[in-house]
């Protein structure tokens, strides 16, 4: 429920997390980037909400803010009714891998190389939980071996190069589902790994979501992915959410002019080449540093008008919600 | 699309296999090699082009610079537009670079920062009258002649890939080599990218190799595919009977892997045993066999040979007739785009 308290309130599953007017900014030295801006949406127990967007359009970013990592200027975010805006540091870190966990699209970085990965799983375990050493060594085993890694006793002993790509991603969702965590927070989870890699991942994440019930935040450009793995979508671009659908929904009937341009570019798999030109959008995504005032698509919209120049609202359409003039 | 079989072959590769030594003894002869490319043989007909896919290590990279001779092949052969690279000389090679040019993944590391783009580009052109030449090579992949004396750093990334695809025309090639030209750009600027390769193409009667892990973009680009598999084809065809009925149990694999953006649409995923071995200890016989569902005791035996099928495509498997055919997407029933 993207938009209003009232939905909230009506709805009778309480969401696990909800994000209301969420705005980040990073502040340079020659200027500002609005990263996010004015985003809202609710994430309901054990599903896949799904955020696409190309580079820079603050996906990443409001990814980050949902773990309280990003310089938040505006709004709030709730888990489990609580407002993270308001934790220190400290209370922070307990909710962070506890209740919220995320995983990132190069698990080579996001893991201590002169660690083992049996060193790392278990740090994470003891500090969320009273686990002693042994039982939480035990805890690591079951964990890689419910993401699929045989031989989990040898594997603890080694180091993230010994393992390949798909292996270490599969160890970092070990890590970051070992406490049961409420959220699942995913940036590009399989962009870095090829494609047969990518559906083992994608089957490992969504078997684990129904036996474990997480919720999941699944951060992407990839059309293909969304369109296997989510429930709802929201398209972001230039940092604002442009519309919001149920899955189905947004691809039978796209209706903000930046989604139907999206789906339409993407090449498919399943269908024959032909003499004609791909459909594509002229121009490329703003600079976040010179957002233009208004609709932020307008100078690439082929449906643009006089009211583009002032900043469309959103606007909210039985199950969907769109930020453009056309739907005001 | 091309009709292949008037056409004349620009490019024969022959049994070309590209190792490189990784430890050597105290006498500095090899004792491990990488097996990055073995035996590998095609033709590309003038005009046509050829996609070639795999995952990362299958050798696909090392391929495309092995036939540009930018790696000196361990064994093979490979002819442009008949002369053999292996044995041509200095000079000839020079003018024959001219006439193979090769796109680049990346834009930013592609341009020197500290050139303007229009000297990158001049760099390829002889003669007098280089400004002009260089403005009317900008205006045909769709920047201004005023961008000369501009800085790569002044462009987004479709832009530095514009001015890469302008600094490799500027030779006049023939054969121009894709090396993941489209696979760092957003979707929106990738379509432009790749309308603007088939416009060049046509235009210019360029054939292609093009080097790609997207199997959607090579489905809407390419007139044949060949698939890899640590270092070595193991099917290649025309696209759409490729697309349409996967033959190679690895082919079947991978493409069932590909997510299709349409939710209506439902396939099977063909499941793969195990991981990808390392290309420094490549299985004996066919290499696939540890992955494969098919695999026979044979299969360990003897390294399967390409081949011809009847239908224009090849492939390499032993165990081919047994393989369980047909498309790996299933039609819905309500497509909107189909």
């Amino acid at each position: 429920m993207p938009t209003g308290e009232d939905a909230s309130r009506i709805d009778p599953s309480v969401p696990v997390l909800s994000v209301r007017d969420l705005s980040v900014r990073y502040d340079l030295e020659d200027g500002q980037i609005q990263a996010v801006v004015e985003v809202s949406f609710d994430l309901e127990p054990g599903e896949t909400f799904a955020i696409v967007g190309e580079s820079g359009s603050g996906k990443s970013t409001l990814a980050l803010s949902l773990l309280g990592m990003a310089p938040v200027t505006a709004g709030d975010i709730r888990l489990d009714g609580q407002s993270i805006a308001a934790l220190g540091r400290a209370a922070l870190s307990k909710i962070r891998g506890h209740r919220i966990a995320m995983i990132f699209q190069e698990p080579m970085t996001s893991l201590n190389p002169v660690l083992t990965v049996g060193y790392q799983l278990t740090e994470a375990i003891r500090l969320h939980t009273s686990l002693g050493r042994r039982e939480a060594t035990q805890h690591a085993v079951l964990m890689l071996s419910k993401v699929g890694i045989s031989d989990a006793e040898r594997r603890l002993r080694q180091y993230p190069h010994e393992l390949s790509g798909g292996m270490r991603q599969r160890v970092m969702i070990a890590m970051a589902l070992s406490c049961n965590p409420a959220v699942l927070v995913a940036d590009e989870p399989t962009t870095a790994l090829d494609v047969t890699v990518q559906a083992q991942i994608l089957d490992l994440i969504a078997d684990l979501q129904r036996d474990l019930g997480t919720a999941v935040v699944l951060i992407t450009h990839d059309i293909g992915v969304v369109a296997e793995t989510a429930d709802r979508i929201a398209v972001m671009y230039a940092g604002r959410i442009v519309e919001e659908a149920p899955t189905a929904q947004l691809f039978a009937h796209p209706r903000h002019p930046y989604t139907q341009g999206l789906l339409r570019s993407v090449p498919r798999v399943d269908v024959p080449r032909t003499d004609e030109p791909l459909p594509s959008m002229s121009g490329s995504a703003p600079s976040m540093r010179h957002v233009p005032a208004g609709c932020p698509f307008r100078d690439r919209c082929d449906q643009v008008h006089d009211r583009c120049s002032e900043t469309p609202p959103l606007v909210r359409i039985g199950t969907d919600s769109v930020r453009c003039w056309l739907h005001a | 699309m091309l009709d292949v079989s008037t056409q004349s072959e620009i490019l024969q590769v022959e049994s070309l296999t590209q190792r490189f030594p990784i430890e050597t003894n105290a006498l500095g002869r090899p004792t491990r090699w990488l097996h990055a490319v073995e035996n590998v043989s095609f033709t590309l007909a003038s005009g046509e082009t050829l996609g070639i896919v795999g995952e990362s290590g299958c050798g696909k990279s090392t391929l495309a610079r092995s036939i540009l001779q930018l790696y000196t092949p361990t064994s093979g052969h490979v002819r442009f537009d008949g002369s053999d690279l292996g044995s041509a000389s200095a000079r000839d090679m020079r003018e024959l670079r001219k006439q193979m040019q090769i796109v680049l993944q990346d834009p930013f590391g592609a341009l020197n920062p500290r050139r303007s783009v229009g000297s990158s580009i001049a760099d390829g052109l002889g003669g007098g009258n280089i400004r002009a030449r260089v403005g009317e090579l900008l205006e045909r992949v769709g920047l201004r002649a005023e961008d000369y004396a501009r800085y790569p750093h002044e462009f987004s990334g479709g832009q530095r890939q514009r001015i890469c695809i302008a600094r490799a025309l500027a030779p006049q090639p023939r054969l121009l080599v894709a090396d993941e030209a489209v696979s760092a750009l957003d979707v929106s600027v990738q379509a432009q990218i790749l309308n603007l390769l088939s416009q060049l193409r046509a235009d210019f009667g360029l054939s292609f190799l093009f080097i790609s892990h997207n199997l959607s973009v090579v489905r809407a680009f390419c007139d044949r595919v060949a698939v890899m598999y640590l270092g070595r084809i193991v099917e290649i065809g025309p696209t759409e009977k490729l697309f349409t009925d996967p033959a190679h149990p690895y082919t079947r694999a991978l493409m069932s892997a590909v997510p299709v953006p349409d939710p209506t649409r439902r396939h099977q995923h063909v499941p793969l045993r195990g991981e990808l071995p390392s290309p420094l200890y490549p299985p004996a016989g066919c290499a696939f066999r540890t992955r494969c569902l098919y695999a026979a005791d044979a299969c360990s035996q003897v390294v399967p040979r390409l081949s011809t099928q009847g239908d224009g495509r090849e492939v390499a498997c032993i165990r081919l007739n047994d393989v369980d055919r047909g498309p790996v997407w299933t039609q819905s029933k309500e497509s909107s785009l189909c």
